[in-house]
C-alpha cells in the first residue's frame, strides 16, 4: 500500500497521541524527564584549578548516582544577590557556597546535614571557627569547605636590607613598620570600604580584646577601654607604618603594594604569593609569609569560613547529601585540596598535613592558623546584625574616622550608635 | 396642462427621492465599510501592542509594582513576604546618617555630572558639526565611552585612580611638575572624599558626555542655513548665531537629553561600585549603592527598595516639570 502525506500525518499523529495519553494516564514521567540533575553554585576560585577539580568530582559522583551535574561559578559579588534571589523564588541550585554570616542570614531556607557532618566531624575533627559559623540553632546548616588564611605577607628583601626580624605580635609590626616606612617599604592593611579590611581589623581587634557585641551576639560591647586602646593602636600603626595609599584600597589594593616591590608587608591569603608564583614573577623568591600576630588578649584570626549548604526546597536534598559524602572521601577530598593548590584552607584537622602545605616552605605554616579562626562577629554568631554592620563597613569607617583625626572617644560613640540603629531596625 | 404637469413634477420628486435614498444607501454602506475597518484596524492595533505590553509588564511593571510593595514592607531576603509596615522605612531612613549622607552625595554628584555633561556636551557636539577631515571616524570614536560597559571602562579609570600606579599623577609629575623643579605630588586619587567624589563624577561625564554630544549633535544638522545666513545678514557674530538661533531651536533636545541623563545619574550603581565601594567614609554613596548594600549585604529588601524608591516622588516632579515646559515651549513655537 502506497503511503500518502495524508496517511503519514495522521497515522504517526494517532501515535504520538497515544503515547502521550498512556503517560498522562500512568501519572508518571518519562524515562527522559526522570533523570535527576545535581546542581551547585560557588565562587569562581582564585585558583581556577580548584574549581576544576571540584567539576570533576561531581561528575564522577553523577556517573556513579545516575545523574546529571551541573556545576556555575560566579563572581563573588554576585554570589549574595544569586542567594537572595533563589531564596526569594524558593527554586535555583540544590547547593549553594556561603560563607560567614550567609549561613545565618538563610539558615531558614537550608536544610539540616547533621546526618552527614557529624560523622565527616567524627572522622577528621572540625576546627571550632566553622563550627561556630556554620554550626546554628544545634543543627548543622552549612558542610565546612574551606577557609582563608590570613597571614603576614613580607618583602623578604626589604626586612634583610632593614636587619629586622619578621614581628610576633602586633606591636612589633609596629616598630618595624616604623623602619620599613623609613625606607620608603610601607606596611598596609587597608581602611576602606572592603572586606578584606573589615576581616584584617577585626583580627587586630580581637588580639586586643577589644569586640562589637558580647557571646550572646545581641548586647552592643563596642565602647569600650579595650576598643579605645585598639583604636590607639591602629592610629599609632597607621600614622607610624602606613602611608594614606590604605584609606583607598580595594581588596586588590595590598596585592599590588606587595606586587610593586615598593610594601613591606601586608594582611592577606596567599594569593599574593601564588600569583607571582604562577606568573613566575621576579618578585616571587622575595616575598614571605610568617604565622599570625599576637596581642595583649591573645590571638586570634578573622577568616572567611566557606561552606556548602543545601537549600531546603531543593527536591534533590538526599542526593545533594549523598554528593557531600562523595566529596567528603579521604581521596576526593584530598584531591581537590590539591587543585586549590593550598588557596583554600581544610577545615579539617586531618588533612592539616597535606603535602600542598609541606612541600612548599612558604606554605607550610597556613595550616596552624587553623585553631586560631574566629567567625565574624565572635563571641558571637555571623548573625544579620553582623551582616548589615559589615555592609556600612563600620568598622574601618570608625579606623578612618581616628586616623583622620576624630577624637576615639567619639569614634567609638559613633559606631556605638549606628550598631543601636542597626540592632533596633534589623529584622 | 395642469394635470400633467402636476404628474410631471410628481414623477420628478419620485426620481429624486429614489436617487436621493439610493445616495443615502450607498453613504450608509460607505459608513458601514468604514467603521468594520476602522473596527479592524482597533483589533490589529491592540494585537501588535500586545506582545510589547506584556513583555513591559513583566519585565517593567511587576518589578517595579514589588519593589513598592517591598518599600512599605519589612521583607527580607528568604524570610517570605513580609508584612505591611507604611512608610516606616522612608521615615528610618531619614533618622539614618548613611542615608542623608547618601542624599547629599546623590545631589551634588547628579547636578555637577549634568550640569557638566550638558555645557561640554553642547561644544563638542558644535565641534563635530563642523566640517572636519575624518568626520565619520571621530565622530564614531566620541561614542566609544558610551558603547564599552560601564564597569569594564570603570575598571581602567580604577587603574588610573591607582593610589601606586595612576597615570594622572604620574603625568602631572612628569609633564608639568618636573620641568619645572617642584616636588612630584603624592596624590590619592580616592582616599579623601572630596577627591573620591570628584573622581566618580568625572568618570560620570567622561561615560555620558556622547550622549549628550551626539543628540544635540542631531539637532544641530536639523537647523536650516538660512536661519544663520540671515543672522549673519542682521550682524550677528558667533557668540549672536550661537545665542539667537542655535540655542534656542536646540532648547527643546537639551530639555529632554537633560531629563533623561538626570535620571541616569541618580540612578547610576557601576561606577561608584567598582571605584570606591561607596567610600571612603560613605562620601561616594549614592541611592543605587546603598540600596544594593542593604538589599544584598544585610538582606533588608524592604528597607534596600525605599532607598531606591525615596527619590522616585522628587523625579516624577521634575519630569512632569519638564515635560509641561517642553509642551509650553511647542506650542509657544507652534
Amino acid at each position: 500500500m502506497a503511503i500518502t502525506r495524508r496517511r503519514f500525518l495522521s497515522t504517526t499523529g494517532a501515535a504520538a497521541g497515544a503515547a502521550s495519553m498512556g503517560w498522562l494516564a500512568g501519572g508518571v514521567a518519562p524515562a527522559f524527564a526522570q533523570r535527576r540533575t545535581l546542581t551547585a553554585l560557588a565562587l569562581s576560585l582564585f585558583v581556577p584549578s580548584g574549581d576544576e577539580r571540584l567539576t570533576q568530582i561531581m561528575q564522577e559522583f553523577g556517573k556513579q548516582a545516575n545523574c546529571d551535574v551541573r556545576f556555575d561559578t560566579v563572581k563573588v559579588t554576585d554570589v549574595p544577590i544569586k542567594l537572595a534571589a533563589e531564596a526569594t523564588a524558593q527554586a535555583g541550585h540544590d547547593l549553594v557556597n556561603v560563607w560567614e554570616a550567609f549561613g545565618y542570614l538563610h539558615r531558614n531556607n537550608l536544610a539540616n546535614i547533621e546526618d552527614v557532618i557529624d560523622d565527616v566531624g567524627r572522622r577528621y575533627e572540625v576546627y571550632p571557627g566553622h563550627k561556630a559559623t556554620f554550626h546554628i540553632d544545634g543543627h548543622w546548616k552549612v558542610a565546612p569547605w574551606y577557609w582563608l588564611s590570613f597571614v603576614g605577607t613580607y618583602n623578604t628583601k626589604h626586612f634583610k636590607a632593614a636587619n629586622l626580624q619578621t614581628p610576633k605580635t602586633w606591636d612589633d609590626l609596629r616598630k618595624v613598620g616604623a623602619e620599613l616606612k623609613k625606607r620608603g617599604a610601607p606596611v598596609g592593611i587597608a581602611i576602606s570600604n572592603c572586606t578584606d579590611s573589615i576581616l584584617s581589623w577585626r583580627t587586630v581587634m580581637w588580639c586586643y580584646g577589644a569586640k562589637e557585641v558580647e557571646a550572646d551576639g545581641k548586647t552592643i560591647a563596642i565602647n569600650s577601654p579595650k576598643t579605645a586602646e585598639f583604636l590607639d593602636y591602629a592610629k599609632r600603626l597607621y600614622s607610624d607604618a602606613m602611608t594614606s595609599e590604605v584609606l583607598s584600597w580595594d581588596d586588590a589594593g595590598n596585592n599590588r603594594l606587595i606586587l610593586s616591590g615598593k610594601g613591606g608587608w601586608v594582611h592577606n591569603p596567599v594569593s599574593i604569593y601564588l600569583a607571582a608564583k604562577d606568573k613566575d614573577m621576579p618578585i616571587t623568591g622575595e616575598l614571605g609569609h610568617h604565622e599570625g600576630l599576637a596581642g595583649p588578649a591573645g590571638r586570634f584570626a578573622g577568616t572567611f569560613h566557606h561552606g556548602l549548604g543545601i537549600w531546603k526546597f531543593s527536591k534533590n536534598v538526599d542526593l545533594a547529601k549523598d554528593f557531600l559524602r562523595f566529596l567528603y572521601q579521604e581521596d576526593k577530598f584530598n584531591s581537590w585540596i590539591a587543585a586549590a593548590k593550598g588557596f583554600c584552607m581544610s577545615p579539617f584537622k586531618k588533612f592539616e598535613g597535606h603535602e600542598v602545605w609541606r612541600k612548599d616552605p612558604n606554605l607550610t605554616l597556613l595550616p596552624k592558623e587553623g585553631p586560631f579562626t574566629r567567625p565574624q562577629g565572635w563571641p558571637g554568631p555571623p548573625t544579620q546584625y553582623i551582616a548589615a554592620m559589615d555592609s556600612k563597613y563600620l568598622l574601618p569607617n570608625m579606623i578612618a574616622k581616628v586616623v583622620g583625626g576624630t577624637p576615639i572617644k567619639d569614634a567609638m560613640t559613633w559606631m556605638e550608635g549606628e550598631m543601636q540603629k542597626i540592632f533596633k531596625e534589623t529584622l | 396642462m395642469d394635470g400633467r404637469r402636476d404628474a410631471e413634477d410628481l414623477q420628478g420628486d419620485a426620481i429624486a427621492l429614489a436617487t436621493a435614498g439610493r445616495a443615502r444607501a450607498r453613504a450608509a454602506g460607505r459608513s458601514r465599510g468604514f467603521r468594520s475597518a476602522r473596527r479592524l484596524e482597533a483589533i490589529t492595533g491592540v494585537a501588535l501592542i500586545l506582545p510589547a505590553l506584556f513583555w513591559i509588564s513583566l519585565l517593567v511593571a511587576y518589578p517595579f509594582a514589588m519593589a513598592l510593595y517591598y518599600s512599605v514592607s519589612n521583607t527580607v531576603v528568604g524570610g517570605g513576604s513580609g508584612t505591611f509596615v507604611g512608610l516606616a522605612n522612608f521615615t528610618a531612613l531619614l533618622d539614618d546618617g548613611s542615608f542623608r549622607q547618601t542624599l547629599q552625595n546623590s545631589v551634588v554628584f547628579t547636578v555637577s555630572a549634568v550640569a557638566a555633561k550638558a555645557v561640554l556636551g553642547v561644544m563638542l557636539a558644535l565641534i563635530l558639526h563642523r566640517t572636519l577631515r575624518l568626520k565619520r571616524l571621530i565622530r564614531g570614536l566620541v561614542l566609544l565611552p558610551f558603547v564599552i560597559p560601564t564597569a569594564l571602562s570603570t575598571l581602567g579609570w580604577l587603574w588610573m585612580f591607582d593610589s601606586l600606579y595612576s597615570v594622572i599623577t604620574w603625568t602631572v609629575n612628569r609633564v608639568v611638575l618636573g620641568p619645572i623643579g617642584f616636588a612630584p605630588l603624592e596624590v590619592n586619587w580616592l582616599g579623601s572624599p572630596a577627591l573620591a567624589m570628584a573622581a566618580v563624577i568625572v568618570v560620570n561625564i567622561w561615560r555620558g558626555l556622547p550622549f549628550f554630544a551626539v543628540t544635540v549633535l542631531a539637532g544641530l544638522t536639523a537647523i536650516p542655513t538660512e536661519f544663520y545666513e540671515a543672522a549673519e545678514v542682521d550682524g550677528a557674530g558667533r557668540w549672536g548665531r550661537f545665542w539667537h538661533v542655535t540655542y534656542p531651536l536646540l532648547k527643546p533636545i537639551l530639555a529632554v537629553v537633560v531629563l533623561f541623563s538626570t535620571i541616569f545619574t541618580f540612578a547610576d550603581f557601576n561606577i561608584v561600585y567598582v571605584l570606591t565601594r561607596g567610600g571612603p567614609q560613605e562620601s561616594t554613596h549614592l541611592f543605587a549603592t546603598l540600596s544594593h548594600a542593604l538589599a544584598f549585604g544585610s538582606m533588608q529588601l524592604g528597607r534596600g527598595a525605599a532607598v531606591s524608591l525615596f527619590m522616585f516622588p522628587v523625579l516624577v516632579v521634575v519630569v512632569a516639570l519638564q515635560l509641561h515646559y517642553l509642551q509650553r515651549d511647542e506650542t509657544r513655537h507652534a
